[in-house]
């Protein structure tokens, strides 16, 4: 698999990982789902937020492979787009114009390994929550 | 294998403005989402909090054919209202919340409802 090294971390752990889905009947620009990954990189908040997001993968890694390499890279190629495209077909979905316009990233945390299917992605140095802003759901999740 | 509602007697309400969230948190291994439901039992709507635990694998799909015949759903199904869940190997499952044309597949090992101390957001 060809790829690129967009960051590599020297200490990163995971702190949650968050699917968002919008359904905006008005702004159909807002259609496509967020996908959010927050960690602690050197010990610091930092959240990364993609955008326009197809599809997303996150499973825990076995022991036996490599778990020491933590990273987020950009596939090269367009495997799992083209794969996409074609289960898209005669399904009910929104429509998509340009289907180039998205990208394989993925993201290899400790043990953990998210393959993202997005057009982008930002980053905040700050955590941006929902659930645990209240005391009652942040118990919940303990 | 068919996958089946978990909670028959909720519906999801219709709403004009639709968000949904589903959190995974590292230290604990548990995932989160808020729903706004129907309680057909109770006769009532309500705020609800389904947690997942021992949480295995979160993945997001689109609603496919190759997705419906996988989890052994009709066509006619209205798109998984609310959770549905199909039981595979020894304690785990897999759960499947609708999230428009697209769909959250949660591996984990049980779920809870909870109504208390859950507001509608995210």
């Amino acid at each position: 698999m060809k790829n690129k090294i967009l960051e590599e971390f020297d200490s990163i752990i995971l702190d949650s990982s968050q699917i968002k889905y919008l359904d905006d009947a008005i702004d159909e620009a807002e259609l496509l789902n967020q996908f959010h990954i927050r960690a602690f990189v050197n010990g610091n908040e930092r959240e990364y937020l993609f955008y326009e997001v197809l599809e997303v993968t996150q499973r825990t890694r076995p022991k036996t492979e490599s778990t020491t390499n933590n990273k987020l890279i950009l596939v090269e190629n367009n495997d799992w787009i083209d794969k996409y495209v074609q289960k898209r077909k005669g399904s009910y979905s929104i429509e998509i114009k340009d289907f180039s316009l998205f990208k394989h990233y993925i993201f290899y945390i400790r043990d953990y390994e998210f393959n993202i299917l997005a057009e982008g992605y930002n980053t905040i140095n700050k955590f941006f929550e929902i659930f645990r802003k209240y005391e009652s759901m942040k118990n919940l999740i303990r | 294998m068919k996958a089946e509602a978990v909670f028959p007697f909720l519906t999801e309400e219709s709403k004009m403005y639709r968000s949904k969230t589903v959190e995974y948190y590292h230290v604990s291994k548990k995932a989160l989402t808020i729903l706004d439901v129907y309680d057909k039992n109770q006769e009532k709507s309500l705020v609800l909090g389904i947690i997942f635990h021992d949480v295995k694998k979160l993945n997001q799909k689109l609603k496919t054919q190759l997705l419906y015949d996988e989890f052994g759903i009709d066509q006619d199904d209205p798109m998984f209202e609310c959770l549905y869940s199909i039981r595979n190997e020894k304690n785990t499952q897999t759960f499947l919340l609708s999230l428009g044309d697209n769909v959250a597949i949660i591996k984990a090992e049980s779920v809870e409802l909870v109504t208390e101390g859950v507001y509608a957001v995210g």
